[in-house]
């Protein structure tokens, strides 16, 4: 294909007007939009130099600049080969639209040369765009009577214009054709607009009450918002998602300000911010005292007009109608629910499945109970502080507050509440904030527990979860984790490394297989093992998003009988990793692997070593090195120290290669060298197995 | 001067009947929704164009509070419209519509909001949109893609207005209670509390405490029985009746909470059963 040199570019708009596409899939399409056009523009041969794609609810706008021609271009196409059946040859000559007599051939088979003149971009576009629309994907597809193909939401309009002109184009998808002009903003400025730029069609758009560029519709609603918190001295905090998804419900921004009776602010804040959030999608104000952390009896919503009452009717339904009412519910779901001890809900986890296969909630919060009681020894010396009846009260009641009112409605809301009811029923804070904890992270980057018992209640949960889940054979495969075992993974691993959580996971299981087999679940008898793996596995991905290099993960932990603490394992890689890094280290292993190599070549079985034996000061200097590594290996136990003391053997071996050979003609001689290095391997190998390290 | 709650039920029958839908009437049994009227229900399959409007009330027994909550009841109107095949201009139609009962589409915040509805147990499901007014769902908009689990080939558009919401914004009133039914003066005025709140508080306490479950459950067994005998003998329209039955027998066990979390996914699953194969007759015998 030759580049164009000096080729004018035009500009080439197509606006799509659909009905309202959902505020969730606009950010995500624009982007894929943008993409399907270009591959479709590249299948053509036209050359774009930019493109973009403008998302309103309504309209999805693509902007391009290409060459305004597509140079002439010749392309090859192999057919079958020489003295294949005539037919074969004639079908693929009229396939490609040439004559027997213009067959080409050349090393045994049949070409044909396929020449497109050079075309002006305005042939092509049409197609170039329409193929990008049927290679464009949506989450979910819906069909209407007046299109053959299915697309997110009903196209009922098209408007394209090519170096200021109108283009004409057919959309067959679509049963569609472009027009000159397009509408705008449904309510505000229904009638016909026709641009004859982009340009002129983004700025007749906005004077016809319709904004395309999402961002400058986010910026007026900041700025909106912004401007209320001044004039009332209000504090307000970006809620980015919800400002995304009110970005994607409006054409034409604008916010109003709404007041919330006094009387429904006796409710928790949360419950409050939650309501408005997730049922009327309305942004919450703060009081400018006290750090802006006081909720303000004020809510900012978006709308998508400019009413000519001064506001007067939607303001009344905004105040009077739907978020008083929602308000009003959570005041009645919180006042309901205060009232109800969070332990009387324990007789209902025995109604609620957790997962067929896995028995019920009541089960679950019986093993985690039972995993506490049969190592609160261990976990006492990782938290010295910890108190058995509030860790058990804590796990009793770690699944309650899912059976209230208030998390019925908003399932967000679990573990906030099971706090806020448990400290206004008088339980002890320890176990308050336990409940909420539990949960924790909500997300690779939210928070971990703080708390020990929340820690605790967290790391066990998860585990009773994934062991559970991998025993009964659903692990994840692939794409699909539906009961996000590897987000789980991924927690207990953060709140291992975050908190310094030196704990083995092994025995545990032992606890939870036995538990388990007690509500009569049937695991597999690779379930331990599978699950070690899990994490472990779950643990190298984690390093290896950190930088961390395959081969030193992998030597880290990959050591046969580690236990399974995943903060000592993390450490462990860390540490290599940074030792990896130093001159001193890789010298060690260059030095090891050494000593590795030449054992792996030795048939002799193994023998003591006798000093008698060792004629060579080189030898007895390295065997005093071993003996001295050995003394200090039993007195530390950090993997950084443990490697340190490694580099004490690199010198000496270095030196003992350097001078003597393994393969001496004295058997005698010959069977204490072996010996020895078996020993100098037995004492550095067992730390990891350093062949791995490349 | 804003449309009482009647005058609001008869334009909206105008305009449609204006529109070329045929204005049929309620149907007369217990169900959740308008969809599950079998003018929308079996009228949604097969390739006959179908337009049509009517009023339905809807029983949705876990709703009930007594008559406490000012938006919340066990018993509301929805006005159902259907438009087989989906016309281009539904959404246009719809505002107009609004416009007709007084609504100024500019002074008012209104906002399509996606929302892809599902009935499970009667198999349907769509792509569309709650109507949002001020911030408060009003109608829901949805371009059917199946009933009872067969593809609707056209689609059509339903269209669900929640009469009380909008009766709410148009007459600006904070409470369903309070809405003006007939626009009577004096004396003669009846609010929706005079006509229908003794109603709501006693069919709460009967859907949460008084219901007879054993008879109910038994109920249920019957209908469903009575629905695959009527199939087998190709009775239709009394085999999806039936269906009807069963479904609201259904809810009203499930408020009295006789129903456990893993029974509720077979009665659901039971009901299901039954609505698609009296979808799948409908659809063997219109075709």
């Amino acid at each position: 294909m030759t580049q164009s040199l000096s080729s004018p570019h035009v500009e080439f708009f197509v606006e799509l007007l659909c009905e309202e596409i959902p505020a969730r899939f606009q950010d995500r399409a624009s982007d894929d939009f943008k993409n399907a056009f270009l591959k479709s523009a590249q299948t053509y041969g036209v050359i774009a130099h930019t493109a973009h794609v403008y998302m309103t609810p309504r309209r999805i706008t693509l902007v391009a600049t290409v060459d305004a021609r597509i140079p002439a271009h010749t392309e090859e196409r192999r057919g079958p080969r020489i003295g294949a059946p005539e037919k074969a040859i004639a079908g693929f000559c009229k396939g490609a639209g040439i004559a027997l007599d213009q067959l080409i051939t050349r090393e045994g088979y049949y070409y044909a040369h396929l020449t497109t003149p050079d075309q002006s971009v305005g042939d092509v576009l049409g197609r170039v765009y329409h193929d990008a629309c049927q290679a464009m994907t949506w989450p979910k597809v819906m069909r209407w009577p007046q299109s053959p193909t299915p697309w997110v939401r009903p196209v009922r309009h098209v408007c394209a214009v090519l170096n200021g002109a109108f283009y004409a184009m057919e959309l067959p998808l679509f049963n569609l054709s472009s027009h000159p002009y397009t509408f705008g903003h449904r309510f505000l400025h229904p009638e016909k607009i026709t641009p004859v730029s982009f340009a002129d069609y983004e700025d007749k758009l906005t004077q016809a009450y319709v904004v395309i560029d999402p961002q400058k519709r986010a910026d007026m609603i900041t700025q909106q918002l912004q401007k209320h918190a001044m004039s009332h001295h209000l504090v307000w905090h970006c809620d980015e998602g919800l400002l995304r998804e009110n970005v994607g419900l409006v054409e034409y921004p604008g916010v109003f300000l709404g007041r919330i009776d006094e009387q429904l602010m006796h409710t928790p804040d949360v419950a409050i911010i939650t309501s408005m959030r997730h049922h009327q999608k309305c942004f919450a104000f703060y009081t400018s005292d006290q750090g802006g952390s006081t909720l303000a009896p004020f809510f900012g919503a978006v709308i998508n007009t400019i009413p000519q009452d001064a506001g007067e009717a939607l303001s009344k339904g905004y105040e009077q109608g739907m978020l008083k009412a929602r308000l009003e519910d959570a005041r009645y779901f919180y006042n309901h629910d205060v009232k109800v001890p969070l332990s009387d809900y324990i007789l209902k986890y025995s109604s609620v499945t957790f997962h067929d296969k896995l028995g019920s909630l009541a089960d679950k919060v019986n093993r985690i109970k039972r995993m506490i009681e049969d190592h609160y020894d261990t976990l006492k010396t990782l938290w010295p502080d910890l108190n058995r009846d509030d860790l058990l009260e804590a796990a009793s009641l770690s699944k309650a507050d899912v059976f209230t009112h208030m998390v019925g409605e908003f399932d967000e809301l679990q573990g906030i509440m099971g706090e806020i009811y448990a400290r206004e029923q008088g339980l002890c804070e320890d176990v308050a904030i336990a409940l909420r904890e539990h949960y924790q992270p909500l997300g690779p980057d939210a928070a971990v527990p703080q708390s020990a018992i929340g820690s605790v209640l967290a790391l066990l949960d998860k585990l009773d979860t994934i062991f559970g889940f991998i025993g009964v054979g659903m692990a994840p495969t692939g794409s699909k984790d539906p009961f996000a075992l590897r987000r789980a993974a991924l927690g207990m691993i953060r709140i291992v490394r975050e908190r310094a959580i030196y704990l083995d996971l092994k025995p545990i299981l032992t606890t939870l297989r036995q538990a388990y087999a007690n509500h009569h679940v049937m695991l597999s008898s690779m379930a331990d093992d599978d699950t070690v793996d899990f994490l472990v596995t779950r643990l190298s991905f984690a390093l290896k998003q950190e930088g961390l290099r395959h081969d030193i993960i992998a030597c880290a932990l990959g050591g046969a009988n580690n236990n399974l603490d995943l903060a000592e394992l993390s450490k462990r890689a860390v540490s290599l990793s940074s030792w990896w890094g130093t001159q001193n280290g890789r010298d060690t292993v260059e030095n090891l692997k050494r000593v590795s190599a030449i054992l792996n070549t030795v048939t002799e079985s193994s023998c003591a070593i006798q000093r008698s034996h060792l004629c060579e000061d080189v030898e007895r200097q390295l065997y005093d090195a071993v003996l001295r590594i050995e003394e200090e290996l039993t007195n530390i136990s950090t993997p950084d120290a443990i490697l340190r003391a490694l580099e004490h053997l690199a010198l000496p071996i270095h030196t003992f290669f350097e001078s003597v050979m393994v393969q001496h003609h004295d058997v005698m001689i010959r069977m204490n060298r072996i010996a020895l290095l078996r020993r100098v391997y037995a004492c550095a190998y067992q730390i990891c197995d350093f062949d791995k390290l490349e | 001067m804003s449309l009482s709650f009647q005058d609001i039920i008869l334009t909206l029958q105008s305009y449609w009947s204006r529109y070329g839908c045929v204005i049929l009437q309620p149907y007369d049994m217990e169900m959740g929704a308008g969809t599950t009227h079998p003018a929308t229900m079996l009228k949604a399959l097969g390739e006959a164009p179908w337009n049509c409007a009517y009023v339905q009330p809807c029983r949705r027994p876990n709703d009930g509070r007594y008559g406490e909550n000012p938006r919340r009841t066990q018993y509301y109107y929805q006005f159902q419209v259907i438009l087989k095949p989906a016309p281009a201009d539904s959404q246009d139609l719809y505002l107009k519509s609004l416009e007709a009962l007084g609504l100024s589409l500019i002074n008012h915040d209104i906002r399509f909001v996606e929302d892809d509805w599902e009935n499970p147990t009667l198999g349907a499901a769509g792509l569309g949109w709650e109507v949002w007014c001020d911030g408060a769902e009003v109608t829901q908009f949805t371009y059917f893609q199946q009933v009872g689990g067969i593809a609707c080939h056209p689609p059509c558009t339903e269209i669900t207005y929640g009469l009380e919401r909008i009766a709410t914004v148009i007459q600006g009133v904070e409470s369903h209670f309070a809405l003006d039914w007939n626009g009577a003066k004096g004396d003669k005025n009846l609010s929706y509390a005079d006509v229908l709140l003794d109603q709501e508080k006693q069919f709460s306490a009967y859907n949460f405490e008084h219901a007879n479950t054993n008879m109910l459950s038994q109920h249920f067994k019957d209908y469903t029985k009575e629905c695959e005998d009527l199939l087998a003998q190709n009775m239709i329209y009394p085999a999806y009746e039936q269906c009807i039955k069963a479904s609201h027998t259904f809810n009203v066990l499930q408020a009295r909470g006789v129903i456990s979390v893993t029974e509720r996914a077979n009665y659901i699953a039971r009901v299901r059963t039954l609505a698609k194969a009296c979808c799948d007759a409908y659809n063997a015998h219109a075709a």
